[in-house]
């Protein structure tokens, strides 16, 4: 259970393989698009609800959630959020294309779900190296929601009251966006627990 | 349950239709990742068949696989993560092509690949599912392209916008907009300046809240008829009204917009307060230069270009004789005639030249009815803004009088009103050309000066209308003595001149000699008496050698001079060698010696006595004043030497003037106040004509405060006689304040005795050439008891002059005389400066 409580080695093993992970999404993130991106773990911590919330600033409209769902021997949920209009403005950059609709279209949410896809299996890629057991991920999919009602799912899905929150930065020439990557279940610890 | 349906399922997969089946491309790897499954979908887009690519890897069936696509397959196989590569990032991952043409020119389709894991036979495989998305991206690419075109239209739009705002917010005229019932919706920055309202303040209300009565119903009614909403075109001059309540003209247009179904109205009112009061000022301009023009009494007249006239003003209908209608949108050479000098009228010459023209000689105007009218006029060009001539105005007048009135003044300007004869300046004119005519052609002319002898006789005797009426005949006399081509001239009083014409002085000579004669024997009556003039003439020849005028001047009047001197009544030619005329010479340096020592008073005072005889003793002491002018060496000169010149060139009113000063300074100097002494001081002729004299005598008397008794002005005989009326009038102005008169060299003049009566003198002066004989000639004895008796009838004193001796003093005392003066009494001294006293003589 995730919030067991976590003792600082295997924290540190966790940040180092998020970092890893980031890095390898960067690599793979900027090889796709026209833009040289640079994705770094800001931070890495366990949250609670009222935690996430007071981060994610619920005075903001609405987030863009990619999700992917973890099957098998573990069940859980990973996220990687982004406010929306950090979201437009980053994925029309890497697109090189005018920010003229207030509205991601249906191709540039996919594009959207499939950055948010590439960090999420480069993290996961790297967790799963130590989990002996099976799991499968399904493929991605991507929302908006309002913060409490998308923690509120995400917390009550799994009756989790702490996540594994990582805020990210991704950064290209000219902008730095604000990214957070939400894990209410993790192998390690399922394998630990 | 479950074997049965995983061994259909096996059946099924074995037999591939299933995939097939699917509108999209299948790949199937297996734990290898080896192409086990290669659909239909597959086969058609990628245009290879199974034989080809089934056992096969995938990165060798296509060459040039993404990173990406080869990372996802290896996270599904390995970990068991689902990937998702988008169309966006990819677009065209695989080479599937929808034609064989579109191979051919690798249109590649747009296409999304989902890699998911897959468990079979206990392995891990996985599956990606192609999905063709051209459409999709087409869709999108058209959809983005509109929003850019939409986006551009729109940012033009609210650049036009913004230009419109600023357009609108910048006017000088204030822009309002109305919505469809007439309420303002727009207000901008310049109708608020202009108003002095905010929009907050207007919006929602009626238009009628920026105008007053009647102005705001009619632009409410305006747009009230309108509410079918037709085009409205309005257009009309207003009052506003500001929010401070000031009220402005204003020119007020309406106009509508229309939005689709929707109107607006859009009013733009423009401030014309200054036009208004511009055309208000011109107006005022106009109706002051109408009433102007109207009023004056000089002729106006405006015409075009072309000479065609367009304004007249009253004066200018009556000066013509002609009616408006007439000559309005006439020529007005066509109309007007005006005789000139000029080749063109001066409208014409001022068009075209585009200056001002001023006829300055006498043009004349030819009324309608025939009558000639002497006009000045002027022309100016008329121009407009940009300085192009449009026309002219013409300004004349009637001068008729006043070119009569020159003529006569520039006739009086060369003629002697009383004679008609030509006067002294036209005369030097007409000589100053004679002499240089002579010059140049050598031709010779002579020039006679003449001045009457006895004249003031006559003047004196009968009066200045007597005079005037002698010189009239006399100058007919002399009309009739000379030729058309001569010159006749009066110079001034008596003297008159004559130019004889190419002349020579033989001819000259005699027809001076006809002239003097003609007057010899002339007898000009007048209340019943008789008098003869005489004239003395002087005669100068002017030839090419002739001086200047000035110089023929001095020299023909110093000939006439000469003749004079030599005994009158005749004619004297001028010669350089002339004796007289040296002698005339001499008296006019003396002129400047004169002058000079008046300036730097170089005179003297003396005192002779003059002492009461026995029966008068008693009576003051008589002091004559005698002046003695000194050189600029301090030498003395009698007066013989200066007088003449003096008297001749009018300085002894000058003289007589310093002497009264002078005297009376130092009888407030040194003179006892107390005294009854009396002092005699010589008036000459001059002098008794001299107003100002008369008036500094007074002032001076009053000045000093020398009691007036004290003082007797000696005038002599011929002076008293000469200048009679003047010497009245003197003598009475002065003995009114108590001054004593005697009337000196008395019995040496021709005048009558009964002259004696007019004259208030106190005391008659015996001519010493009867005094300095009478010792031994009984005439010259009897001549002074004959004026003594005179004198004593009309009770005057005498007084006896050259006593030189004893036996005259004696023979005087015989006869009675009461006073005597003489070298045998005292000779003249100077007046004492050092305090001493006068000469006291006793008999």
């Amino acid at each position: 259970m995730l919030e067991q409580a976590i003792n600082s080695d295997q924290t540190e093993i966790y940040k180092q393989m998020t970092e890893l992970g980031l890095q390898e999404a960067a690599d793979m993130v900027s090889s796709l698009g026209q833009v040289n991106l640079v994705i770094k773990a800001v931070s890495v911590n366990y949250q609670d609800h009222q935690k996430v919330i007071n981060i994610l600033d619920d005075s903001v409209t609405e987030l863009v959630a990619i999700g992917q769902s973890l099957e098998g021997d573990i069940e859980g949920q990973a996220l990687f959020l982004m406010h929306e209009e950090a979201c437009r403005s980053m994925i029309r950059e890497l697109l090189n294309e005018r920010a003229l609709l207030r509205e991601l279209t249906e191709m540039e949410e996919e594009a959207l779900t499939e950055i948010g896809n590439i960090i999420l299996n480069s993290c996961l890629s790297n967790y799963l190296q130590l989990f002996k057991g099976k799991v499968v991920s399904q493929l991605p999919t991507i929302s908006k929601w309002h913060i409490k009602q998308l923690l509120s799912v995400f917390f009550e899905k799994n009756k989790r009251n702490v996540v594994m929150m990582v805020e990210i930065s991704l950064e290209s020439k000219y902008h730095q966006y604000s990214g957070y990557l939400l894990f209410n279940e993790l192998p390690w610890h399922h394998n630990h627990g | 349950m479950m074997e049965e349906t995983l061994r259909q399922l096996d059946i099924v997969l074995k037999d591939g239709s299933v995939f097939d089946a699917i509108n999209s491309g299948l790949i199937v790897l297996n734990h290898n990742g080896e192409i086990a499954v290669w659909n239909k979908w597959m086969v058609q887009h990628s245009h290879k068949s199974n034989e080809e690519v089934l056992g096969h890897k995938l990165h060798h069936v296509f060459s040039g696989i993404s990173k990406r696509l080869l990372q996802a397959t290896q996270d599904a196989l390995s970990r068991n993560l689902s990937s998702i590569i988008s169309a966006k990032l990819h677009r065209t991952e695989l080479p599937l092509f929808r034609t064989q043409q579109d191979a051919n020119l690798n249109n590649r389709i747009h296409q999304s690949i989902t890699v998911t894991p897959l468990k079979f036979q206990h392995k891990h495989w996985c599956m990606l599912q192609v999905r063709d998305l051209t459409q999709g991206s087409m869709h999108e690419m058209s959809l983005k392209q509109t929003t850019l075109e939409l986006e551009t239209m729109a940012s033009r739009a609210r650049e036009q916008e913004s230009q419109l705002q600023t357009i609108l917010n910048n006017t000088l005229d204030a822009i309002v907009i109305l919505n469809r019932l007439g309420r303002i919706s727009g207000f901008y920055q310049s109708a608020q300046h202009m108003f002095g309202y905010s929009e907050y303040e207007v919006l929602g209300k009626p238009l009628s809240i920026l105008f007053p009565a009647p102005f705001n119903r009619r632009f409410d009614l305006l747009i009230a008829h309108n509410s079918d909403a037709q085009s409205l075109n309005f257009m009309e001059q207003a009052k506003s009204l500001k929010s401070c309540g000031d009220i402005f003209y204003s020119d007020v247009a309406i106009n509508t917009i229309f939005e689709g179904e929707d109107i607006q109205y859009i009013v733009t009112i423009k401030d014309i307060t200054e036009r208004q009061l511009a055309q208000e000022a011109l107006y005022h301009e106009k109706e002051q230069a109408q009433v102007t023009l109207s009023s004056i009494a000089d002729g106006v007249i405006t015409t075009d270009i072309i000479g065609q006239i367009n304004f007249l003003n009253p004066a200018a209908l009556k000066l013509t004789g002609y009616q408006h209608n007439e000559l309005i949108d006439q020529r007005l050479d066509r109309v007007i005639t005006i005789q000139s000098d000029r080749s063109q009228l001066p409208v014409f010459e001022c068009i075209s030249s585009g200056k001002q023209v001023d006829s300055i000689s006498g043009d004349i105007l030819i009324d309608k009815n025939g009558q000639q009218i002497v006009i000045h006029q002027v022309a100016s060009p008329i121009h407009n803004q940009v300085g192009d001539i449009i026309g002219a105005v013409m300004i004349f007048r009637d001068v008729s009088k006043s070119h009569r009135l020159a003529s006569r003044l520039s006739w009086q300007a060369s003629h002697d009103e009383l004679t008609q004869l030509v006067n002294r300046r036209e005369f030097e004119r007409q000589l100053d050309q004679i002499i240089i005519q002579s010059r140049s052609d050598g031709s010779e002319h002579c020039l006679c000066f003449m001045d009457l002898d006895k004249f003031k006789v006559v003047n004196d005797t009968c009066g200045h209308v007597a005079g005037d009426e002698l010189l009239r005949q006399l100058a007919d006399i002399f009309r009739m003595q000379i030729r058309g081509a001569d010159t006749l001239a009066r110079l001034g009083g008596d003297e008159f001149a004559i130019i004889l014409n190419k002349c020579g002085l033989g001819p000259a000579v005699n027809v001076a000699e006809e002239i003097r004669a003609a007057i010899e024997d002339f007898r000009f009556g007048w209340g019943g008496q008789s008098f003869q003039i005489g004239v003395s003439i002087g005669l100068v020849l002017i030839d090419p050698n002739s001086p200047d005028l000035e110089q023929v001047f001095k020299a023909a009047d110093s000939a006439c001079y000469a003749a004079k001197e030599a005994g009158r009544n005749r004619v004297h030619i001028f010669s350089q060698d002339d004796k007289e005329i040296s002698q005339r010479q001499g008296e006019a340096q003396w002129m400047v010696r004169i002058q000079s020592a008046l300036d730097q008073d170089r005179f003297e005072l003396n005192y002779q006595p003059i002492v009461p005889l026995e029966q008068n003793k008693g009576e003051p002491v008589h002091y004559e004043i005698l002046l003695r002018m000194l050189s600029e060496e301090g030498e003395s000169i009698p007066p013989g030497a200066f007088i003449p010149s003096a008297e001749r060139y009018q300085l002894m009113s000058k003289i007589d003037a310093w002497v009264i000063e002078h005297l009376f300074k130092w009888m407030d100097e040194y003179w006892d106040f107390n005294s009854q002494d009396v002092f005699a001081i010589n008036l000459s002729g001059q002098s008794l004509a001299d107003d100002n004299l008369l008036y500094r005598v007074k002032q001076l008397l009053d000045h000093h405060a020398v009691p007036a008794d004290r003082i007797c002005f000696e005038i002599t005989e011929t002076s008293a006689i000469s200048n009679l009326s003047q010497a009245q009038i003197f003598i009475d102005e002065l003995k009114q304040i108590g001054c004593r008169f005697a009337l000196d060299d008395f019995g040496s003049g021709l005048s009558s005795f009964a002259y004696l009566k007019s004259l208030a003198v106190d005391y008659l002066k015996i001519d010493g050439a009867f005094v300095k004989d009478m010792a031994e000639d009984p005439i010259d004895r009897a001549m002074v008891e004959s004026i003594h008796n005179i004198g004593n009838v009309l009770e005057l004193k005498t007084i006896a002059e050259f006593v030189e001796d004893d036996l005259i003093l004696e023979a005087l005392k015989e006869v009675g005389v009461d006073y005597a003066q003489g070298y045998g009494i005292a000779r003249p001294q100077a007046l004492p400066t050092d305090g001493s006293n006068l000469l006291s003589v006793s008999d």
